[in-house]
């Protein structure tokens, strides 16, 4: 069993934990809702309770006090004020640093830590003084049990114990149970102690929790419904047998459990203890520093490489691979009979299935740009907060799906135009009066799906660009000549120069790290685009227009020579236009379109032998983003929705093209990259 | 002692090894899509397992002069290099390939400073297999881009 795999896992399921908590808290900060204080409660308990299975000893220690913060919350007995939002606020980033701390070695973290308990006592030393004593005192060392301090609810005559071993394995990490989840509802059940580092027997690793509820076994079996066959439920006692006073009460039954919980409670003095593999007796006493002695496991947060599926497009890939089976044997049927027109019939099924496939393989890999959003909200309640500015962060059209390889792509660029928004866009609330706006900015996001694109707008209704500022500086800087006439779009445009930055002093918000020329070129690279649009004093918008999936797209095939190229259809304004002497002007290296005289490019292709040459030669007018410019090729052959693969490093300096694809004969068509081959063009 | 296996292959003249955790795939008269204005070194590019691959010229990045009969024999090694993220695949150019070896660490000589037409980074060492010398290519300098 690898444990490692099973923690990142749990790395995983607290990261988003966290996130959700980001939320909770921004929701928190605008109104004092117990639905709220509720939902903070429940994340931290789960937190709490899986990071301790995991040996991460701090985060129990850090979850444990905010739980306990948050349940004199629910019950009244503190007032939710800012300063309990900012902690946890740290905290939820602290425990995020821990997560890729284990060994607790980071100076910073430590620091952090110290500081972080210290002004959790404050908050809790405010109202209630005396109740920090009666708390249990959570515990640090390794191997010591942790005790959960949730209150439990019902008749303390009716409590069990039970004695649940969970034996873990790589099949239930294939099967992607949430182990957070699964975990928290078995704690909402009553009381808790669990064992920090999995113990070790015969049949492998396994952790072992003592739960005291008053519930019935139904409801610990419903609790553990995804992993039942992994785990082994006993029931130890008719009582909480971690209640001393219950414990005097019952002393004659205790004698049959004490074994085990002596197992637990001298887990120090069984360090040096023999191994006995073979008593039964004493199977829990392989606690053993065993694990401990092991490296601690040094982890880099990654890149979520997992994506959350709707489970309806997993039932449409169900039915489709079962409808695949059953139409493959038909076809073999049919073609051992030799019965022509049934093997045909059955040939066209598949071809329509493959087709199904395709698009349902697509659709698996579209995300909904919720989660990035998730992020988003806390940068910016931070910033804002940061710079002393009051911001509302509206999204419109979260649920738009985009494949999620251009979600991945986007996120940095949008988070560093929402930066801009908030550095450069946002006025500080005294200006805003000044100018009679009102003294929350606001700054919008709204997607939307046309057709195959996806437009995503962000906009601020703050300074708007300044022109001039921009005008001067582009002077100054030598992209322009004092004097040139630029309309105010061309104006705008120029920021995404490379090496133009506008912010009067770097400050760490923007204008440092990645400019706009990088947000272009990103944009550009999963080939979108960027229009920006501002007025002075009302705001600025910047929308990007992004395909929905870039594996495939519509294309034109053509061919120069044996070489064949694909033109994404969508750049093309027209197409199959025939080339004769007249359209050519070899004196200003320009070609005659429909009145107008524009630059153009002959596709380069490969010929074995000297073919005729004196064939009738085909235009294509490329349109690509105002850009404007023909191709000339051989033939045209039609369309073809192209399936683009990378060409990779080997080919990174052939920047006129920008993928290719395998065509039905096995053949390889060249995808022709419009941007760049403008640059080609006889006129440049 | 240790000793890795390694598939020898004829290049003009000269006879090269490489370590067969390497080498993917041996292919004939694969058809070779030529990418107009690629490096010299580069011949095309072709279909591999549905994956583009690039295709080397070997002998050009060698400085090797090419056989005349060159259309005749013409084979792919197809050579997956770096691992993990890092991990590439690359087609090359080969005339022949001969054999499978073990070729011990202490068979293994550096390679001499001067006296070979080609690049000696592009080797780890020589050895000699049935009183032929052997280069070992270094495949990661060789065929990377």
């Amino acid at each position: 069993m690898d444990m490692n795999q099973l923690k990142l896992k749990f790395i995983d399921e607290a990261e988003s934990l966290l996130t959700s908590l980001d939320n909770v808290l921004i929701e928190l900060e605008k109104t004092d809702d117990l639905q709220n204080i509720n939902e903070a409660f429940r994340v931290m308990h789960t937190i709490k309770g899986a990071s301790g299975m995991f040996g991460f000893d701090k985060i129990v220690e850090i979850t444990h006090e905010l739980e306990s913060i948050y349940d004199l919350l629910r019950q009244k007995t503190l007032q939710l004020n800012p300063s309990i939002i900012d902690i946890t606020f740290t905290a939820a980033d602290h425990i995020r640093a821990l997560l890729i701390d284990e060994a607790f070695s980071n100076e910073n973290n430590i620091k952090r830590h110290k500081l972080l308990k210290e002004s959790i006592d404050v908050v809790k030393g405010i109202k209630t003084p005396e109740s920090k004593k009666t708390e249990p005192k959570t515990t640090s060392t390794p191997n010591e049990i942790k005790v959960s301090n949730k209150p439990t609810t019902g008749n303390i005559d009716k409590k069990a114990t039970w004695n649940i071993l969970f034996y873990p394995n790589e099949e239930l990490i294939k099967r992607c149970v949430n182990m957070a989840y699964t975990f928290h509802d078995l704690f909402a059940l009553g009381e808790y102690k669990i064992s920090s580092k999995p113990f070790n027997n015969s049949e492998g690793e396994f952790w072992s929790i003592f739960l005291v509820t008053d519930q019935p076994f139904e409801e610990i079996e419903n609790a553990l419904m995804f992993v039942m066959d992994y785990c082994k439920i006993s029931k130890v006692a008719d009582f909480d047998i971690f209640n001393p006073t219950e414990l005097e009460k019952r002393d004659e039954q205790l004698n049959n459990i004490t074994q085990h919980i002596e197992a637990f409670d001298t887990t120090d003095m069984q360090n040096n203890a023999p191994n006995n593999a073979n008593d039964s007796g004493k199977e829990l006493i392989h606690l053993i520093n065993k694990t401990n002695n092991q490296q601690p496991v040094q982890m880099t947060p990654k890149a979520t490489t997992r994506i959350n599926v709707e489970a309806s497009k997993l039932d449409t890939l169900m039915y489709l691979v079962s409808e695949l089976v059953t139409t493959k044997s038909e076809l073999l049927i049919a073609l051992k009979k030799h019965d022509e027109e049934k093997s045909i019939d059955a040939a066209e099924k598949i071809e329509k299935l493959s087709k199904l496939f395709s698009d349902n393989a697509l659709s698996i890999r579209m995300v909904s740009l919720h989660e990035m959003l998730n992020k988003f909200k806390r940068l910016i309640r931070d910033l804002a907060k940061q710079l002393g500015k009051q911001i509302e962060f509206e999204i419109i059209g979260e649920d738009t799906e985009l494949d999620k390889n251009i979600i991945d792509a986007i996120g940095e660029p949008i988070m560093h135009l929402i930066r801009n928004c908030i550095d450069h866009g946002i006025e500080i609330p005294e200006k805003r009066i000044a100018k009679g706006k009102p003294e929350t900015g606001t700054i919008k996001f709204e997607a939307q799906k046309t057709g195959n694109y996806v437009y995503i707008t962000i906009s601020d209704d703050g300074n708007g660009i300044n022109t001039e500022y921009v005008y001067n500086k582009a002077v100054d800087k030598g992209f322009i000549q004092p004097g040139t006439n630029l309309t105010e779009k061309e104006i705008m445009d120029l920021i995404f120069l490379p090496g133009f930055s506008t912010a009067e002093s770097l400050s760490n918000v923007s204008g440092r790290g990645i400019g706009m020329d990088i947000v272009l070129k990103r944009i550009h690279d999963i080939r979108g685009e960027i229009i920006v649009s501002s007025t002075k004093n009302i705001g600025t918008a910047f929308t990007l227009k992004l395909q929905q999936t870039v594996s495939i797209i519509s294309t034109l095939l053509v061919t120069s020579g044996k070489t064949t190229y694909a033109i994404p259809i969508e750049d093309i304004e027209a197409c199959n236009i025939e080339l004769d002497e007249n359209t050519t002007n070899t004196q200003s290296k320009l070609i005659r379109y429909n009145n107008e005289l524009l630059p153009f490019y002959i596709l380069k292709g490969y010929t074995m032998h000297a073919e005729d040459s004196s064939c009738s030669q085909k235009l294509i007018i490329i349109n690509k983003q105002s850009k404007r410019y023909a191709i000339i090729a051989d033939t045209i052959i039609g369309e073809y929705q192209a399936v683009i693969k990378p060409l990779g490093k080997a080919f990174s300096e052939v920047k006129h093209l920008s993928g290719a694809s395998l065509l039905g004969d096995g053949s390889i068509a060249l995808l022709l990259d419009t941007d760049n081959v403008w640059f080609k063009t006889s006129n440049n | 002692m240790k000793a890795n296996t390694y598939l020898t292959f004829k290049l003009g003249q000269e006879l090269f090894a490489v370590n067969v955790d390497n080498v993917l795939e041996v292919l004939e008269r694969q058809l070779i899509t030529p990418v107009p204005d690629a490096p010299k070194n580069l011949l095309g590019i072709i279909n591999f397992r549905g994956e583009i691959l690039p295709v080397l010229n070997t002998h050009l990045k060698f400085n090797l002069t090419v056989e005349d009969n060159e259309e005749l024999e013409r084979l792919l090694i197809v050579f997956e290099i770096g691992q993990d993220e890092n991990k590439y695949s690359v087609a090359a150019t080969a005339d022949a390939v001969k054999d499978v070896i073990e070729v011990a660490n202490e068979q293994i000589k550096p390679v001499p400073e001067n006296g070979i037409s080609y690049d000696s980074k592009y080797l780890t060492g020589i050895t000699n297999y049935n009183n032929q010398f052997v280069m070992l290519l270094n495949t990661i300098k060789a065929f990377s881009f």
